[in-house]
């Protein structure tokens, strides 16, 4: 009998996930979870149970993930426990091209190397150092030019860090800073990749086979640094599966519009990284925005307020109105949100909600300037179809994800079924080569 | 339509442009926005008076221009006019490094339909006329985007969304105004005894009208130090704007609040015919109404410093058909040229390290080909920590070239 396969779309705020029965040929379960309530092991822990439920064999099970989880790092400097072994004279050099641009990496990790002092008793010693500064180190990016350092030299740096117990990200390319930047990124993102990975292999058992969706498919080996556009070239592909140029995604946690072009450079967070991807662009407005009054006492949203953690109010806790507030009603009708926000069906947390629109509303004190929320709801949709206009030169445009119907409009339309990620990405992962036996 | 929909409607038509105008076709500004290293708003719209003066504009015609003393900013920079319907026009700025000769403002497009004889001229027979091709027509597809919209186009233009638009920005205007203090104060910068800047900046309300008044009376003659009055006005613009948080409603409401008074042929109103000092002036420009502004509202008013003046360089190196800028203020560093020219093996970098707040890099160029590189603005090399040497000498601006074995040294501090 054939394995069940899962599918399991994480995203920065919730998760989907469903098993396929490949006996039947059918999605048997499918859930999804607003992870600042309900984490990612109760959702794989509920999975195991429907297995067995099912009777389905979860030993050696294949895990299909696609993932914008790793935008959530994004916001941050990383390489906090990470050291770097480089040739001196070019400490941090990776960060000179752009000042603004976030840290990849602490300098009080760094270790400079003179090929004269390529021995052990000095790597001890300033291993001992870095330990001191961060007694949780346990990574290390080595990046030491050819030019400068035999092979033999390196051989030895990498086996002395090998055997001190620490985890090795050789960079290939250490005169290239673009490629520095990547293996720094693929350290710096180590930490959350085995935590999601641990996290599948805990719930269904040490032989669980894990494929993320990386450029061109399902991938069971690849840089962490692919992780990071997992789901738009998921998208892309689905673009192009369906012989489209461009579409609309809309889902809880992000509004985008994608263009069925790849590109060889990313800009980052961080700068430059040279890794195969299909870029995006977001539309103006990020669903988690927080609504407020401005100076002006407009009620508008803030674009550098986005509170993934509580979430929207929606979901039950905050106290904080979102973005994705306005449309409460409609989600309140939309299948999937039914699901993932629950308490919407109560009728306080809409007593709630009218609320805090009505103080908001109230408190504005311009009357050319006023909006109601209902007003804010329409501008944003209107925007959104105008800036899909734009991008896509006035061609109609397939509306894409699990809240498309929310904002779909009479040129642009989301695909007739309603959307479900499982069911996306056991059809992606059957296209992409068939599922293991 | 709201406040709300109104600014919508301009972020939408502007999304695509970093900097950018927009106006109507009697030449009010309607929104503009600078989001590049140079600001420009005023500059369009002299560029968008003489276009309207002497080629009437008609609908999908379109135009470019860069004669710093007929409208531009400088030969690099080339700006752009497109008549998107009878009432609307946008004007927008793009650099095209190669471009080292005047345009004086041109018709490229004619009713939508390429004037030969002008692309021949212009575009073809150059070393670069690829690039230059690629370049324009990515610009003209920019504004053919938006001609695709005609409904939304026909809704900016329309004169009672722009009288609106411009009520709903004094409305603003007043509110912010008044959020901030009144003062006068004056303050200066001197780059030789009869080379003076002289800034005196009143922002006061007077029978019901709020102002703000930029004297540069006592601002010398100009002799080789020189820019045109609309390169110093937008600079300064620009930091009131974002001062007072008018960026998104600002439009010809606003900018009739703003008041210069500037000297016939003064270091601040006389073109230079390259636009050589745009840059310097312009940091100058912005450098004392920031001043003057954090005076004005600064709580402890008593404690009143002398502006000092912050030192940067902006530099840029040229390879083949290649530029790259790079930018070193006390806030940020952008350097592109480095990580480029290493990768295609021109240059051989020795050093590039970051410790602390000192940044250094050191590189030998190891090509053949002669590079350029071109200091853009006048920077003070005996006292600033920003430093530029090749083979150990400081350079000063104006174009350097560099040979095969050339060292050249950059460093800096935060």
């Amino acid at each position: 009998m054939p394995k069940p396969a899962i599918a399991l779309y994480l995203g920065e705020t919730y998760a989907s996930l469903g098993i396929f029965n490949r006996a039947s040929g059918a999605i048997q379960f499918e859930k999804s979870v607003f992870l600042p309530q309900v984490s990612l092991k109760n959702l794989l822990s509920q999975a195991k149970n429907k297995l067995q439920e099912l009777q389905l064999d979860s030993e050696g099970v294949s895990v299909f993930v696609v993932t914008n989880y790793f935008d959530r790092l994004k916001q941050f400097r990383l390489g906090g426990s990470i050291s770097q072994v480089i040739a001196k004279g070019f400490e941090n050099s990776y960060s000179l091209k752009d000042s603004k641009l976030l840290s990849l990496a602490a300098s009080q990790l760094i270790i400079t190397i003179e090929n004269e002092n390529v021995d052990t008793s000095f790597l001890q010693s300033e291993l001992d150092r870095v330990k001191k500064v961060n007694p949780d180190l346990n990574k290390v990016v080595i990046a030491l030019p050819e030019s400068k350092f035999t092979s033999a030299q390196v051989d030895q740096i990498v086996n002395f860090f090998t055997a001190a117990g620490l985890k090795i990200f050789l960079c290939a390319q250490p005169h290239n800073q673009s490629e520095l930047r990547k293996t720094l990124l693929n350290a710096g993102s180590e930490g959350t990749r085995e935590e999601v990975s641990k996290d599948l292999s805990e719930a269904f058992g040490a032989k669980t086979e894990i494929f993320y969706f990386c450029h061109n498919g399902f991938k069971s080996k690849f840089e962490n640094a692919e992780l990071f556009n997992s789901s738009n070239n998921f998208f892309a592909h689905w673009l192009k599966k369906n012989n489209l140029n461009h579409g609309a995604y809309f889902d809880v946690e992000t509004f985008k519009f994608l263009k069925n072009h790849p590109a060889a450079n990313w800009e980052s967070p961080w700068g430059t990284i040279p890794i195969d991807h299909f870029d995006q662009t977001e539309f103006e407005v990020h669903p988690f925005a927080e609504l407020k009054l401005d100076q002006l006492s407009m009620l508008s949203f803030d674009k550098s307020s986005i509170q993934l953690e509580p979430g929207p109010v929606v979901a039950g806790r905050a106290i904080k109105p979102l973005v994705l507030d306005l449309f409460w009603q409609e989600l309140k009708d939309n299948g999937f949100c039914a699901g993932l926000f629950s308490a919407l069906a109560q009728d306080n947390l809409k007593s709630k909600i009218q609320n805090i629109f009505s103080v908001l509303e109230k408190g504005q004190k311009s009357s050319s300037l006023f909006v109601s929320g209902d007003e804010l709801k329409n501008q944003i949709r209107s925007a959104i179809h105008a800036q899909v206009d734009l991008l896509a030169s006035g061609e109609a445009v397939r509306f894409y994800g699990p809240l498309a119907d929310v904002f779909k409009s009479p040129r642009h339309k989301p695909k007739e079924k309603s959307f479900s990620w499982p069911q996306e990405i056991i059809a992606m992962a059957e296209a992409n080569g068939g599922l293991p036996s | 339509m709201n406040g709300l929909q109104l600014k919508n409607q301009f972020e939408l038509l502007t999304k695509f442009f970093k900097s950018c105008s927009v106006v109507n076709a009697d030449g009010t500004l309607l929104y503009s926005k600078d989001q590049g290293r140079h600001s420009l708003t005023t500059t369009r719209l002299v560029a968008f008076q003489i276009v309207k003066k002497y080629l009437q504009p008609q609908p999908l015609d379109f135009f470019v221009l860069n004669d710093p003393e007929n409208g531009g900013f400088q030969l690099t920079k080339q700006i752009f006019i497109a008549a998107l319907q009878p009432n609307l026009f946008l004007v927008w700025d793009e650099d095209f490094e190669a471009i080292d000769f005047k345009i004086p403002p041109t018709p490229l497009f004619d009713k939508g339909v390429r004037n030969e004889f002008v692309w021949k001229a212009l575009v073809e027979n150059r070393p670069y006329s690829p690039a230059l091709e690629v370049f324009i027509n990515q610009q003209k597809a920019k504004a053919d985007a938006l001609l695709k919209m005609p409904q939304f186009l026909d809704s900016v233009s329309a004169n009672k969304n722009q009288q609106d638009w411009l009520k709903v920005s004094q409305e603003v205007f007043n509110v912010l105004f008044n959020t901030k203090a009144q003062s006068s104060g004056e303050a200066h910068f001197k780059m030789a005894p009869t080379q003076m800047i002289k800034l005196k900046l009143t922002v006061e309300e007077k029978q019901n009208v709020k102002m703000f008044v930029l004297d540069m009376t006592n601002t010398n003659l100009a002799t080789d130090f020189h820019a045109a009055s609309h390169v110093f006005e937008s600079a300064a613009v620009k930091k009131i704007i974002d001062f007072y948080g008018f960026a998104e409603f600002f439009n010809q409401s606003i900018l009739d609040k703003i008041k210069m008074i500037l000297p016939p042929r003064s270091i601040v109103s006389k073109p230079h015919a390259e636009g050589l000092h745009n840059i310097s002036i312009q940091a100058i420009a912005s450098q004392l109404c920031e001043h003057l502004l954090a005076q004005f509202n600064n709580p402890s008013r008593k404690s009143h410093t002398s502006f000092q003046y912050s030192n940067f360089l902006s530099f840029k190196v040229q390879s083949g058909n290649s530029y790259y800028n790079n930018l070193i203020t006390k806030q940020c560093a952008t350097i592109d040229c480095v990580e480029a020219l290493a990768n295609s093996h021109k240059i051989e970098v020795k050093t590039m390290r970051r410790l602390e707040n000192r940044s250094h890099i050191q590189f030998e160029v190891k090509c053949q080909e002669e590079l350029t590189l071109t200091v853009d603005n006048k920077y003070d090399i005996e006292s600033s920590d920003i430093k530029l040497k090749v083979n150990g000498k400081p350079q000063v601006r104006g174009c350097h070239k560099l040979v095969k074995s050339d060292l050249v040294e950059i460093s800096w501090e935060f």
